[in-house]
């Protein structure tokens, strides 16, 4: 038992140190990336308090651009392929998922059937605090989701999301 | 309306249009599953300027029960 999780930390310390290693990301405390091999930052992003990075076991790729800020507690799955556009921010406790299940088939197994559905934010969004992007979910450049929000679906540029489910509000 | 609608749901199905059958639900297409009927919702909202209710989301889940509903709202 004691020796599985020392050798997860351990995992996760070298996952993180491959990250600064190769990136100009700042990483506050407790921030945890798995997978790290698929995972691509551009410049000057910042990873804040118990920022949480899932990569992609299944050769999808999470793809960060430049300067963009993942705040505290945020937690962005990207089993099925995530990008983020330069200058977005995402506020704390938001969470991308790009995987659910498949409530027609057997979920009492420890290997459930997972659907994965890519998920792309544009450039200079602005993610409201706990607002949670569903799978499948393209927004544009320049759109602004309101906290708490819900969001499904495709969205052009500069559009104003708010509810859940998210829905147009500008 | 009808071409609009299959349009629509074909889009964010993946699918051709000609895909959607008047019979087209869930249980004949394996991919409109409860992601991709938010996901159509919301594509019909914006698509033909109607808002449907949280229970509508969830009970309209086969193209004939949303071209009726939309019948009973965009020429009601």
């Amino acid at each position: 038992m004691l020796l599985k999780n020392v050798r997860q930390w351990a995992r996760l310390q070298w996952n993180l140190w491959n990250i600064l290693w190769r990136y100009d990301v700042l990483v506050e405390r407790a921030v945890t990336i798995k997978y790290w091999r698929s995972v691509t930052f551009g410049k000057q992003c910042t990873l804040q308090t118990a920022a949480y990075i899932y990569g992609s076991r299944g050769g999808c790729r999470i793809t960060l651009g430049s300067h963009v800020v993942v705040s505290s507690s945020c937690m962005l799955l990207g089993e099925g392929g995530l990008s983020i556009g330069d200058y977005t921010h995402l506020g704390p406790q938001v969470v991308v998922t790009t995987q659910y299940g498949d409530s027609r088939a057997e979920m009492c197994t420890p290997d459930p059937v997972r659907k994965y559905a890519e998920v792309r934010i544009g450039k200079g969004c602005w993610i409201g605090a706990g607002a949670v992007i569903m799978p499948g979910t393209v927004l544009g450049d320049r759109c602004v989701v309101a906290p708490n929000s819900v969001v499904f679906g495709s969205w052009g540029d500069a559009v104003s999301l708010a509810g859940n489910p998210a829905r147009r509000r500008g | 309306m009808e071409e609009r609608l299959k349009r629509a749901i074909a889009a964010v199905l993946g699918l051709e249009e000609r895909e959607v059958t008047n019979d087209a639900g869930p249980g004949n297409i394996k991919n409109w599953d409860s992601l991709k009927q938010m996901q159509i919702m919301l594509a019909l909202e914006d698509e033909f300027d109607v808002r449907f209710s949280d229970d509508e989301i969830h009970q309209l889940t086969s193209y004939r029960s949303i071209l009726l509903a939309l019948k009973g709202r965009v020429e009601g």
